[in-house]
């Protein structure tokens, strides 16, 4: 190690996890083969809303290869945890109702687990789920959150009337109100934010190992959140102590929010391998097809916008009336989403004085819904920037300019919103606390030729196509969170948010790093490494990232919500601060100096004005680790441990521009340009970052355009696979333009934001906008999402008079 | 997605096959991009599978000396583009967007035509092309027209004994050309609507003979005769191909599903019936 070591920080460094990524070396969950491992399947329901009155699994338990059949009442486990009920302290009352580790009296949506068979292959436990007979009595379903809030739909749960899990109001209702009777125009408009199926690369799956001799279990499971499962898995689940259970997340190959939820299969494995063989291991993957309607769906709201303001475009008030449909029971943080990340951010990039909402979330028979990529802001950022088009559109102002009127400026920050934001706890205040909005809308608008759209609209409307560009100019919550914000005082999340790191600098100088967060893909190995490299001097090379074992890593939250650059790397910065403390405390009795006289040139320990008396980190480390010769009250070895707790969370902006063109006659819909400046503050990894906006855009695009959850009125899952699911292909989107402002966040040493879900938050709003504008000359004032090509083909031929 | 267990043999010649299939319960299996996913899927459960995959007798295109056609019906998509097959302009157009290219380099052409599914393309090619379907079994060998070979979703005039050996098309000629346009669902990429139009200008500028199939409209893919009928004798300007494509629905009762109703069907078989014979008579030169 020397001081010629290159910085890495900021540097865009091939990921380190690709090489076994891509050939076929990575470990993921279904790669994991154990000795006598036994194969776990469920028995899922035909029905979206059935009584069971009996189940008869006497012919599967004699088939070939089964080595046990399960029922919900064989489990003395409890249901599933309420890990985020809406409203906090605010005294809130939540109708919770949570699934159990297998239905035991009625089933609430197809796919709700219904029993289960171990078998010595996963073919025969598929195989005997065939012969099991379940006597189902099966009742009337509703689908549709508005319907189910209305009297005499069919009642889910007996503690939920009108089948309503709790109605949360935020912001100021009677100023809002004021504001709306003062209007010179008032929009007003129903939207709706339709369901998705999040489809990460790698289904779900858990293994269970009970050791009898020990009374241990081990876990592992595709997860975001390892040590959280852990925790809700012994002191809520199954009563089995948490010291007794280890958790592990192998590689996970995607995740975008729905790994982060404690599900019912990870306490079914824990009870089989306990119930089998005393101590097999058993397996349970999910098929893509199970996946489909037994792991949690994202958006679908339902919501009515107000908006209120002058003439001459300033916004004076937003009101908004939101159905959170939450699915047929509650997933671990489902009522969360819909509140707090999603209505206390109603009011975007823009100081709208008056803000009110209210929020419903509702039970229907279909399967649950929680955190998918963005949760909660991009349906925020849809109704807000919705709400702005309609507004610009009905008094005749420009998209942009309307935008530039209403931004929060410059110099208001910290800027305290009014949905409630700064509201939080005990006097504890959370601000948006920087940003500086209209240089990226400026950079975005001349990128994307704005002034030339007319011309654009013309030369298109030649070829028999209708142009369309759009505007989303978005704030994201990222870094999530203040535990004094977020936890059970405030916004009702059941728990803290902060995180912690390990460093520990061995003999040979090589550097392990131990993260509480937990990956999914995004890199976290290069990314922390870059971070290390340059906190402490050492090549990338010296350094290994560990994470996602609750043996050997800290307690940690998991990686969700874009907080692990910001949040865990600032950990990792505190762990690294201490390491170089006891470093140089260590190099200055080495040196027999005195520690102040110390100074830190990358690796390298000198005494300030001998520069040849040095030691470098690897000298240091090999002796202190050794401790031969200590000083007084010095302990052995170089190995540091931290815990950060953010002050606030992190406020990455943007503008995002989308041009759509429209086939009249047939309504079909392509994105020929997109155009991305984001602001996520410092970037570790530039190449990280992109790849991310990149994902991110692919995925609000698949929104807009393409994917959508679709149930008959029965409740049965009619996009129930690829075949009628339509996620985005490469060949359909046109290569992205991105480009940036750099604001740093003041909140971490860093200054970076995060980055995971911006471009979801982003671009679904833009591409809506795109395909409205296109339309708006045949006067069409809004069209729902996606824009599949009969639904736009639709709207043309209504507003031309035609087959509505 | 296991497929429940099933009983597998393998033909190692024709004559073998032959004498394999047709025993109840069993199913034949080429390629195995279609049948596979529906047995994974637990959606079809034969008893047991009779492979023919690896007949090379049935593998390959040749031209008869008469000019035409013959592909061997387990000659798979990707080996019909790289075939003669390649310079029929509907063919080069309909392929790219058959399944992927994992399907295109296992999937046949004969598997194809014997599955018969209601949005499959080929089927609408060969329609429009009026081509002969030869299929043998041990009781002999038999030369299907085309037209009426296609009868309902997933069936076909092709009896439980017989295989497909061999599917002939008219010879590739100067004054005729052809196209094949689709929309496609999205998500499957089978065509809500597609259209496969040959036309032909037998010693002038007027249209002497049509062939237009559509595929993904109703129960099975179909040749659209009304619009054939109003095309010939006509020299194929703008306002005969409107007037022909009107009909491309005549009599057919068109399928509703989540991602088209029949209205948007019926409109859009109209649509593309007219893009794919004005391109088909674009490429007359």
């Amino acid at each position: 190690m020397a001081t010629d070591v290159q910085d890495v920080l900021g540097e865009s460094i091939k990921r380190v996890e690709d090489p076994r990524f891509i050939t076929g070396h990575g470990r993921y969950l279904d790669d994991i083969k154990l000795t006598g491992m036994t194969h776990l399947a469920i028995l899922r329901s035909p029905y979206a809303h059935a009584n069971i009155k009996s189940i008869d699994t006497s012919a599967a338990k004699s088939m070939p290869g089964v080595l046990a059949v399960i029922v919900g009442a064989d489990i003395p486990y409890n249901p599933l945890p309420m890990a985020w009920p809406a409203g906090g302290s605010s005294g809130i009352v939540n109708n919770v109702n949570m699934p159990r580790v297998l239905a035991t009296d009625s089933v609430k949506w197809t796919g709700e687990g219904v029993a289960a068979v171990v078998a010595e292959t996963p073919e025969q436990a598929i195989d005997a789920l065939e012969a099991i007979q379940v006597d189902y009595e099966p009742l009337p379903a509703v689908i549709d959150a508005e319907k189910a809030t209305q009297p005499g739909a069919p009642q889910l749960h007996e503690n939920a009337p009108n089948n309503v899990v709790f109605t949360w109001p935020v912001g100021d209702k009677d100023g809002t109100e004021a504001a709306f009777k003062d209007a010179e125009v008032i929009v007003k408009q129903r939207i709706v934010n339709h369901r998705l199926i999040p489809n990460p690369m790698e289904v779900r799956g858990d293994i269970g190992l009970y050791n009898p001799g020990t009374e241990e279990y081990t876990v592992w499971m595709s997860s975001q959140t390892p040590h959280i499962q852990r925790l809700l898995l012994t002191a809520f689940v199954t009563g089995i102590p948490e010291h007794k259970v280890r958790v592990i997340a192998p590689d996970v190959g995607g995740a975008f929010g729905t790994k982060i939820f404690c599900y019912a299969d990870m306490a079914l494995v824990m009870f089989a391998s306990k119930l089998v063989g005393g101590g097999r291991p058993v397996k349970w993957v999910e098929s893509r097809r199970e996946s489909y309607g037994s792991t949690i769906h994202g958006r679908d709201h339902i919501t009515y916008i107000e908006i209120a303001g002058k003439k001459d475009g300033e916004v004076t008030g937003l009101r908004v009336k939101t159905f959170a449909n939450l699915g047929g029971r509650l997933s671990t943080i489902g009522p969360g989403i819909p509140t707090t990340l999603y209505a206390r951010v109603l009011s975007g990039c823009y100081k709208i004085p008056n803000v009110y909402a209210e929020v419903t979330g509702v039970y229907t028979n279909t399967t649950f819904v929680d955190a998918y990529r963005g949760a909660g802001r991009p349906e925020a950022t849809y109704v807000v920037e919705r709400a702005m088009d309609l507004f610009a559109n009905e008094i005749g102002m420009d998209r942009a300019a309307i935008r530039r009127k209403n931004f929060i400026p410059p110099d208001a920050f910290p800027y305290d919103n009014p949905s409630g934001l700064g509201t939080a706890v005990n006097g504890e205040k959370i601000y948006i606390d920087s940003g500086n909005y209209e240089p990226a809308l400026n950079k975005a608008l001349i990128a994307a030729d704005y002034d030339d759209l007319a011309k654009a609209k013309a030369e298109a409307k030649s070829r028999g196509k209708l142009l369309g560009m759009g505007l989303s100019t978005y704030i994201e919550v990222c870094g999530v969170a203040p535990s004094k914000w977020i936890g059970a005082v405030g916004e009702g999340w059941g728990a803290a948010m902060w995180e912690s790191s390990n460093i520990k600098v061995h003999l040979t100088g090589k550097v392990i790093v131990t993260m509480g967060t937990s990956p999914q893909g995004q890199g976290h190995e290069t990314t922390y490494s870059q971070v290390i490299a340059h906190e402490l001097g050492v090549p990338m090379d010296d350094i290994v990232v560990q994470h996602s074992d609750t043996q050997g890593t800290p307690f940690g939250y998991g990686s969700y919500g874009s907080r692990t650059s910001s949040v865990g790397s600032t950990a990792a910065i505190k762990a690294a601060d201490k390491i170089r403390d006891k470093a140089r405390r260590y190099a200055a009795h080495m040196l027999e100096a005195s520690p102040d006289d110390i100074e830190v040139i990358g690796a390298e320990y000198r005494v300030k004005g001998s520069p040849e008396k040095k030691k470098t980190l690897q000298e240091i480390a090999f002796a202190l680790d050794l401790g031969f010769s200590l000083p007084t009250g010095m302990e052995p070895y170089l190995d540091e441990t931290a815990y950060y707790d953010t002050p606030n969370c992190t406020w990455p902006f943007g503008t995002h521009i989308a041009v759509v063109e429209i086939d009249e006659e047939t309504g079909d819909t392509d994105l020929i340009r997109y155009l991305a400046v984001d602001d996520v503050g410092k970037k570790i990894n530039p190449m990280i970052v992109d790849g991310q906006l990149h994902g991110g855009i692919a995925q609000g695009v698949g929104q807009a355009l393409w994917e959508q959850a679709v149930y008959s009125d029965e409740g049965q899952l009619l996009s129930g696979s690829m075949m009628d699911y339509a996620l985005p292909r490469a060949s359909w989107l046109p290569s992205f333009e991105l480009d940036e402002t750099v604001t740093p966040s003041p909140v971490n040493p860093l200054g970076v934001k995060g980055v995971g879900e911006a471009g979801a938050i982003a671009s679904t709003a833009a591409v809506a906008s795109a395909v409205n504008d296109a339309l708006a000359p045949l006067g069409i004032r809004h069209l729902d999402m996606p824009y599949t090509a009969q639904t736009v083909w639709r709207a043309i031929q209504s507003a031309k008079g035609g087959p509505a | 997605m296991i497929p429940a267990s099933f009983d597998y043999q393998r033909a190692k010649t024709l004559d073998e096959a032959l004498g394999l299939v047709g025993a109840s319960g069993t199913k034949v299996i080429a390629g195995g991009m279609s049948l596979l996913p529906l047995m994974k899927l637990r959606l079809a459960g034969p008893e047991r599978l009779v492979d023919i995959g690896r007949l090379k007798e049935l593998k390959g295109v040749r031209k008869l000396d008469d000019g035409r056609l013959a592909i061997g019906a387990l000659t798979t998509y990707s080996e019909l583009g790289e075939s003669p097959a390649r310079h029929y302009g509907l063919i080069r157009d309909a392929l790219p967007d058959i399944g992927d290219v994992q399907v295109r380099n296992r999937g046949t052409v004969g598997g194809a035509i014997a599955h018969c599914d209601p949005a499959s393309d080929l089927p609408a090619v060969l329609l429009a092309l009026d081509a002969e379907i030869v299929a043998r079994s041990k009781r002999g060998e038999r030369v299907i027209p085309v037209d009426g070979f296609f009868k309902g979703a997933f069936e076909t005039d092709l009896a439980e004994d017989e295989l497909i050996t061999e599917i002939r098309l008219i010879g590739a000629r100067d004054d005729a050309g052809s196209a094949f346009k689709a929309l496609s669902q999205r998500a499957s990429g089978y065509s809500i609507v597609g259209v496969a139009a040959v036309v032909i200008k037998e010693g002038g500028d007027t249209i002497t003979k049509a062939g237009v199939a559509l595929t993904g409209v109703g129960g099975v893919p179909y040749r659209a005769k009304a619009v054939e009928s109003a095309l010939v004798g006509t020299k194929g300007d703008a306002a005969a191909i409107a007037a022909a494509a009107t009909h491309a629905t005549d009599g057919v009762i068109i399928n509703g599903d989540i991602h088209a109703d029949a209205d948007y069907r019926k409109a859009m078989a109209e649509v593309y019936t007219r893009r794919a014979i004005e391109a088909a008579i674009s490429r007359l030169g």
